[in-house]
């Protein structure tokens, strides 16, 4: 047999099988089937693994982002105070005040502390100052040599300077205890048209403000074990017969069903949800601008507004929301919140409205608000602590796109809150100043209507059918000033808060 | 009815009808090319789920530079081949005499495909495979040897053998023919 038949003899069979065609049974695509979902249910449980390690991963690094925004806001507050709180130093007229400043200055330990190094240069200017404010006032007078005795054995001290000059019978003395015990003098002039501004330097006093410390307790959302699928598969193939086949059949069926009515309970559409939030407030952005003709904003103008709008605090809401999904990644929340924002912040004098000396207010920003010709008095004091708690109720509508939507969620929202102003409550510690608290309206310097920007992103995570735990560290921001125009100060604080939200998802 | 290109980017989704579409148009053909690696009908049946199962899964890799059919076939080949390397290990395939060829010319036109599937599946495992590598799949003996890790006069010589006994067996068929008028199908 030569080459060519051997090649013919293969090639023959070649032609044989080149159309060859048989008919397998019908379980073999079953049973590819079931090798294909097997695999997908593979794929699903490594993917599985995957989605609760980025669960772990962000709400680690969530945890991170609320850590660092808690110091930096908590650095920031010190900051400010260090920077904002002010020295009262004002050189008395009278020797019993003087006595009187310094006895309780050495009471209140806490209360302030004397910067060594100023002293001199400080009490040269002060000396400059009292004598071009005090002509010929013999009892107004203070010298170095008084100063210079302050200073000295005191490590904290305040000294009281009142400028205000001798008018004989129309000046009255009102003493008061007011914060920390301190009894200060209320220099006050019965005609206010004639009422020389209050002279207070402004300097370095430096206090530590203990009350700044936020607690936000925060839950995390605890990893279940899923249900993982499970597939069963036909233990041997070799042979199967009808009732394999049948068995498989009634198998799929069931599987199908089973799959159908799963996909309809994970649907979610629509759902509503209940939840709190907690986090910082910082004033990231303040300005105080030229002073409306106002006797308080006058006199105050680098100390209370300043300092009050400079100040940090902490933020806490709670509200509900609702929700539907516009398209597979997409959705729409809105809902109502109220919001209270706590802020602390120290003052350095009292104010007295309309001749009202038994119950003098305690600086803030409210007294810019105060009509122009309104008759009030200020009198410097020791620095005290002041809060201020703003309360507001929020819209917000937001828009939000779903990154990860398994049964552990990944959403990345922003969108527009608008904040209707309720009321302020200004609390002075120490009690001995009344609480103020004051509504929206002409009167409160803050805006009625405000709207700020949101953005934020939710981490969550489906219990069952019809819940989902979300966290959601997010980050507000007003569009405009809270403080209306008018009263000169503008600041637009930064929030940054972590809430927790339980949704129920209806069907 | 979908197009090959619709049928390969549906099974890249991962669309079940697709695969099924396609394992309904390509199954038959690949039946035969896995029944001729194996003994049984229940044991090709094996291969042929087993290498669709592979087609579906690697067809995202699937860079049509070939023709679909000749993919999926080589694919079949390899997943036979898989499994009769395991038998091979147990029984390695070795230098065989070769028979003593008939001087008789055979020829294998008339025979019906199925009479021949079943010649081939009576060799013996080492020729079989050798057998269809070099005479339908039309390899080279060396890559015969690369493939099956072994050597090119171990593929020679086992193809020699299945061929001696793919003739002896088509002498007989003839011989069958001639006496009873028929093909035995």
């Amino acid at each position: 047999m030569n080459d060519m038949e051997r090649r013919k003899f293969e090639d023959s069979f070649q032609d044989a099988f080149r159309d060859a065609e048989s008919s397998p049974s019908e379980n073999v695509w079953t049973n590819i089937e079931l090798d294909l979902e097997k695999a997908d249910g593979d794929k699903m449980k490594r993917r599985l693994v995957f989605f609760k390690t980025l669960a772990a991963a962000s709400i680690v690094f969530a945890l991170c982002v609320a850590g660092i925004g808690y110091y930096v806001f908590q650095r920031s507050d010190m900051g400010n105070l260090a920077e904002g709180t002010t020295n009262a130093r004002v050189i008395s007229p009278q020797d019993q005040v003087k006595d009187e400043t310094n006895t309780s200055a050495e009471r209140n330990d806490n209360s302030a502390y004397a910067i060594e190094k100023e002293d001199a240069k400080a009490s040269n200017s002060e000396n400059q100052i009292n004598k071009s404010v005090t002509p010929g006032a013999d009892d107004s007078h203070v010298g170095k040599d008084e100063l210079a005795a302050a200073d000295s054995p005191s490590k904290k001290e305040t000294r009281l300077s009142s400028s205000t000059p001798n008018k004989g019978n129309n000046r009255e003395t009102v003493g008061g205890t007011i914060a920390n015990g301190t009894t200060a003098l209320i220099a006050a002039d019965k005609n206010l048209n004639s009422t020389t501004p209050v002279t207070s330097q402004n300097d370095n006093t430096t206090t530590l403000n203990p009350t700044t410390s936020a607690s936000s307790s925060r839950e995390l959302p605890a990893l279940y074990q899923p249900a993982e699928p499970e597939l069963r598969l036909p233990v041997s193939t070799a042979d199967p017969g009808m009732l394999l086949l049948a068995k498989l059949a009634d198998e799929e069926k069931k599987y199908a069903s089973k799959e159908k009515s799963q996909t309809k309970n994970k649907s979610e559409n629509l759902w509503t949800s209940v939840g709190f939030a907690a986090g910082g407030v910082n004033a990231n952005n303040r300005s105080v601008s030229s002073a409306p003709s106002n006797a308080f904003y006058l006199g105050n103008t680098a100390s209370t507004a300043s300092t009050q709008s400079k100040a940090s605090g902490q933020s806490y809401s709670v509200g509900v929301s609702v929700g539907t999904k516009l398209s597979n990644r997409w959705v729409l929340q809105g809902g109502i919140n109220y919001l209270t924002q706590s802020y602390d912040y120290t003052a350095n004098s009292v104010v007295v409205v309309n001749n009202n000396f038994a119950a003098p207010k305690a600086a803030s920003i409210n007294l810019l608000s105060l009509d122009a010709t309104a008759n009030t008095t200020v009198a410097p004091t020791f620095p005290y602590n002041v809060n201020n708690n703003v309360r507001f109720v929020n819209v917000p509508l937001q828009a939000g796109y779903l990154l990860v939507n398994r049964k552990f969620g990944f959403q990345l929202n922003a969108g527009v809150s608008t904040d209707v102003f309720l009321q302020n409550t200004i609390t002075p510690d120490g009690g001995s100043l009344a609480k103020t608290t004051q509504g929206s309206g002409d009167d409160s310097p803050y805006r009625s209507l405000n709207f700020s920007g949101l953005m934020g992103t939710e981490f969550s995570y489906r219990l069952g059918d019809r819940y989902r735990l979300s966290l959601n560290p997010g980050l507000r921001y007003p569009f405009s000033s809270v403080y209306k125009s008018d009263t000169g100060v503008n600041s637009t604080p930064l929030t940054f808060d972590v809430g927790l939200r339980f949704r129920y998802i209806f069907h | 009815m979908l197009s090959e290109n619709e049928l390969i980017e549906g099974c890249r989704k991962g669309n079940r009808a697709s695969q099924k579409a396609l394992y309904d148009q390509y199954c038959r053909k690949m039946l035969v090319v896995c029944l001729r690696y194996s003994k049984t009908t229940a044991e090709g049946e094996d291969i042929l789920q087993e290498g669709f199962v592979k087609v579906f899964n690697a067809i995202k890799d699937f860079r049509q530079e070939s023709k679909l059919e000749t993919w999926i076939t080589r694919i079949m080949v390899n997943t036979a081949l898989n499994i009769q390397r395991r038998k091979l290990y147990l029984y390695p395939m070795v230098d065989v005499e070769e028979l003593n060829l008939p001087d008789t010319e055979v020829s294998v036109s008339g025979i019906h495909f199925s009479q021949l599937l079943e010649m081939i599946q009576t060799l013996p495992h080492g020729c079989q495979i050798v057998f269809n590598l070099f005479a339908i799949e039309g390899f080279s003996h060396k890559e015969i040897a690369e493939q099956l890790g072994i050597s090119e006069g171990t593929s020679k010589s086992q193809f020699a053998r299945a061929k001696s006994l793919m003739q002896a067996k088509l002498v007989k068929e003839s011989t069958y023919y001639e006496r009873y008028g028929e093909a035995k199908i």
